[in-house]
């Protein structure tokens, strides 16, 4: 059968390709080397990845794929790429931004100098010792060992296999070596002479959507270079049950999951090396925060035990693993350390966060919450610490809604109510596209404050959806899926101040990381009804603190340490189960503030 | 509604509507001391008022707690009415009975208890077996109340190919004809549940009860 002739056209260039009749349009821009975001894995179910077809003759619409670009009004002529079967030549234009050739983001911020001045641990995970032998010495390789040792005041110094077979071939027989340990219990290697002295640290927040990355110095402790890009495994589905679906009882899709994350990694990795002129080859050390799900694919361990009830991820602490047996491509002996999981879908990237707040010796209570696809929360009591997690979806990431974008440039990142308009402040400062989550959080604040928005979540004043810009309005639907996000985050808070016999008045602070930006208004959370209405003072924006906390623990040791306690001394919540969740939850759907008062304290 | 129809018909109709949970009861109960026979109190005021729940969410004015708390009122006001009813030596023509529940390995059942509250308030007789039930379960249980529906409820993609085994034991056992088998839950499509040989599928809570209508009519058709 012959192959048909395809043209697709994207912002940047245009790419002709072949395909076989019956083909899904898709598969042949994944061929073609233009994947694109399948967010419902190419069920034609989310109507997120409409393209536009140039051609004269349009394909056949079936009434689903209608519906749905009726939905988001789109002129005839859009189709959904996955639904799209090649019967003819054509040609096709595909929006940018469902392409998932991720941008790389520059980050801002490090670790502050006084967070670890706070911990006076200065103590990274891999270092750098030049050691001089006196005249004396016998140069065996056994004595030369126990001289390390005793050199270094490291007495239970274990020997990699590489260092060892150094020591038996003598390779290293001058007076003056280089040994490279990994925290102070693992001799990596010898250098002859002043080993190439620099020595770098890379830190990885690997989430379901955002990969984010840190590039530190070891030797001074000083960040070079952090940014962000999408996480290419999106192509495999875009939340985490459909990705632990896709490797479920598939060897082969789970190393296709693992290779995908790592292409992320190594992209971020070269990226930040470059902008820090420096080689991968000087990196030494990872430390790995990801979700439970994330960091299992990273490790290409099985996931199946947490797709189905009780979800229990396959390891809570794992040993820290060999980075050229993983397949990221650093310094050949580059060691990756885990942020250990705390239980369910409560993973690495939460116990990072805790470090990075210091959470678990704070004297007083204080709640961590750390918004995305899944949502996690810890609660912190006396010496207690709870922590769960809570399906809340993807709508503060834009997804699902139908002006919703990620923060990405031209996406209203911050709107206020002034003199009978919206006012607004993009991404970039750009034209506004959409509006992402900051974003969508203020228009329910400020519309809530204005009252055309009900706290039940209805739209009034005779208004059939809030117009916040030119054709940018949210419509019912949007309202109800931010409703339905809000309450998983807020009902899952509220069970956990239950469960300690705590009321929300008795915090001493709320730390805030996740997916909004700087440009969050905390006030407007507090409208909103996303936090309770605590003095603003007590309301700390923690960012990525994920990425801040992988960060710290590649610099001090007694970071790491503290991660590694975490897991014994957390105790996991699983929210659904817990007597009570459905009213919770339904009371929770309620906007505004009213919901924190009425309901107690 | 008729504009003549009599005050306290009209006070416990707009108490299902507007969710009014505790009041729905007492009203049914002035309704009966005034005389009205319980099955138009019924026909009259319950029955409309919960379909006007129905038609405002499917209209985007109710959300989930609105939607529930009219389906609450309505079980308040029937289980007043029922009981009259019964003492009276009537009763009420069930709409049909349904085996509910979250499959295996799934333990979200918001979903599946909005349902139930909707089919209850419809005139069904549920039997909910809760969250995580093992396929066996469901079949089991169907064969021994001689239920009418197995509703099945998942929510995750991992635990909805359980839906599936519940289709395949039925057909193992040559009882697929017996059972109508309805499914629903946020992963779940139309195109889905016809794949695995489902016999319904509601999006919403509202529509699970019209398909669970139609499904029962067409029941009734078969044995005819």
């Amino acid at each position: 059968m012959g192959r048909i002739k395809v043209r697709l056209i994207t912002g940047k260039r245009i790419v002709v390709s072949e395909a076989s009749r019956g083909q899904r349009l898709s598969r042949v821009l994944s061929e073609a080397g233009l994947p694109i975001k399948l967010y419902c894995q190419g069920r034609g179910i989310c109507g997120r990845c409409f393209v536009e077809v140039k051609s004269e003759c349009w394909p056949e619409e079936s009434e689903a794929e209608k519906g749905l670009r009726l939905e988001r009004r789109l002129r005839p002529g859009f189709r959904l790429a996955c639904q799209l079967r090649l019967r003819q030549p054509l040609t096709v234009r595909i929006p940018d931004d469902l392409l998932l050739l991720p941008e790389i983001k520059k980050l801002p911020g490090g670790i502050s100098p006084k967070r670890l001045y706070a911990l006076r641990d200065f103590n990274p995970l891999v270092k750098k010792y030049v050691l001089q032998l006196s005249v004396k010495s016998q140069p065996g390789a056994e004595s030369l060992l126990r001289t390390i040792k005793s050199g270094l005041g490291l007495k239970e110094l274990a020997i990699s296999p590489a260092a060892s077979r150094k020591l038996k071939t003598r390779t290293v027989f001058s007076r003056e070596f280089t040994a490279v340990i990994y925290d102070d219990r693992l001799l990596l290697d010898l250098e002859p002479g002043r080993g190439d002295d620099r020595i770098l640290g890379l830190a990885l927040d690997l989430g379901t959507t955002t990969v984010s990355a840190r590039l530190l110095d070891l030797v001074e402790g000083k960040t070079l270079a952090s940014a962000s890009s999408a996480n290419l495994q999106a192509a495999f589905g875009a939340d985490l049950i459909s990705r632990v679906g896709f490797a479920a009882g598939k060897p082969v899709h789970l190393q296709k999951l693992q290779r995908a994350a790592l292409n992320s990694i190594a992209r971020l990795t070269e990226a930040l090396s470059f902008e820090a002129r420096a080689r991968t080859k000087m990196i030494y050390a990872v430390c790995l925060a990801g979700n439970a799900v994330m960091n299992h694919l990273f490790l290409k361990v099985p996931v199946d035990s947490l797709g189905s009830a009780p979800f229990k991820p396959a390891f809570l602490l794992h040993d820290p693993v060999p980075a050229s047996e993983i397949g990221l491509r650093l310094n050949p002996l580059a060691m990756v350390f885990i942020s250990p999981n705390l239980g369910g879908f409560v993973g690495g990237d939460i116990t990072a966060g805790l470090i990075y707040t210091a959470l678990a010796d704070k004297p007083g209570n204080y709640l961590y919450v750390d918004l995305g696809t899944n949502g996690e929360i810890a609660l912190k009591k006396g010496r207690t610490i709870l922590v769960a997690s809570t399906a809340a979806g993807p709508a503060f990431e834009g997804s699902g809604i139908s002006c919703g974008l990620p923060a990405v440039p031209g996406a209203i990142e911050y709107v206020s109510w002034s003199e009978s308009k919206f006012v607004y402040r993009t991404t970039g400062r750009q034209k506004p596209t959409g509006l992402c989550g900051s974003g969508l959080l203020g228009v329910l604040a400020e519309s809530l404050k204005a009252g055309w928005l009900l706290p039940s979540g209805r739209i009034t004043a005779g208004r059939p959806e809030i117009q916040v810009a030119p054709r940018l309005a949210l419509t019912q639907p949007d309202i109800r899926k931010l409703q339905l996000a809000l309450a998983a985050i807020k009902s899952g808070m509220r069970l956990l101040l239950r469960s300690s016999g705590l009321k929300w008045t008795e915090l001493d602070g709320i730390y805030l990381a996740g997916v909004f930006g700087n440009s969050v208004d905390l006030a407007q959370c507090i409208t909103a009804g996303l936090l309770p209405p605590l003095p603003l003072r007590k309301i700390i924006f923690a960012g990525n603190a994920s990425l801040a906390g992988a960060g710290l623990m590649l610099l001090s040791q007694k970071a790491r340490r503290e991660a590694l306690k975490l897991p014994a001394r957390v105790q996991h919540i699983s929210l659904a189960e817990v007597d009570g969740f459905q009213a919770e939850f339904l009371k929770a759907l309620h906007l505004g503030r009213h919901y924190w008062r009425k309901n107690d304290a | 509604m008729k504009p003549e129809l009599n005050k306290h018909l009209q006070d416990l109709s707009q108490a299902i509507i507007q969710g009014l949970v505790d009041e729905a009861g007492p009203l049914a109960e002035k309704a009966l001391t005034e005389e009205l026979p319980p099955l138009q109190v019924i026909e009259q005021a319950c029955v409309p008022a919960i379909e006007e729940v129905g038609r405002l969410w499917e209209a985007g004015d109710y959300f989930l707690p609105e939607l529930i708390a009219g389906a609450e009122a309505m079980k308040a006001a029937m289980a007043v009415l029922q009981e009259a009813l019964k003492s009276s030596g009537q009763s009420l023509k069930s709409a049909g009975r349904v085996v509910i529940g979250t499959v295996e390995g799934d333990i979200h059942d918001i979903g599946k208890n909005l349902v139930a509250s909707m089919l209850r308030a419809s005139g069904f007789e549920v039997i909910d077996l809760g969250a995580d039930v093992k396929v066996e379960k469901f079949v089991e249980v169907a064969a021994s109340e001689e239920a009418d529906i197995i509703a099945l409820s998942a929510l995750l993609t991992t635990t909805m190919l359980n839906q599936k085994k519940v289709v395949e034991l039925l057909v193992s056992r040559g009882l697929k004809d017996k059972f109508t088998v309805m499914v629903g839950g946020a992963p779940v499509t139309e195109k889905f549940a016809r794949e695995i040989g489902a016999d319904g599928y509601g999006e919403s809570a509202v529509q699970a009860v019209s398909v669970a209508r139609k499904l029962m009519a067409r029941r009734g058709g078969n044995h005819d």
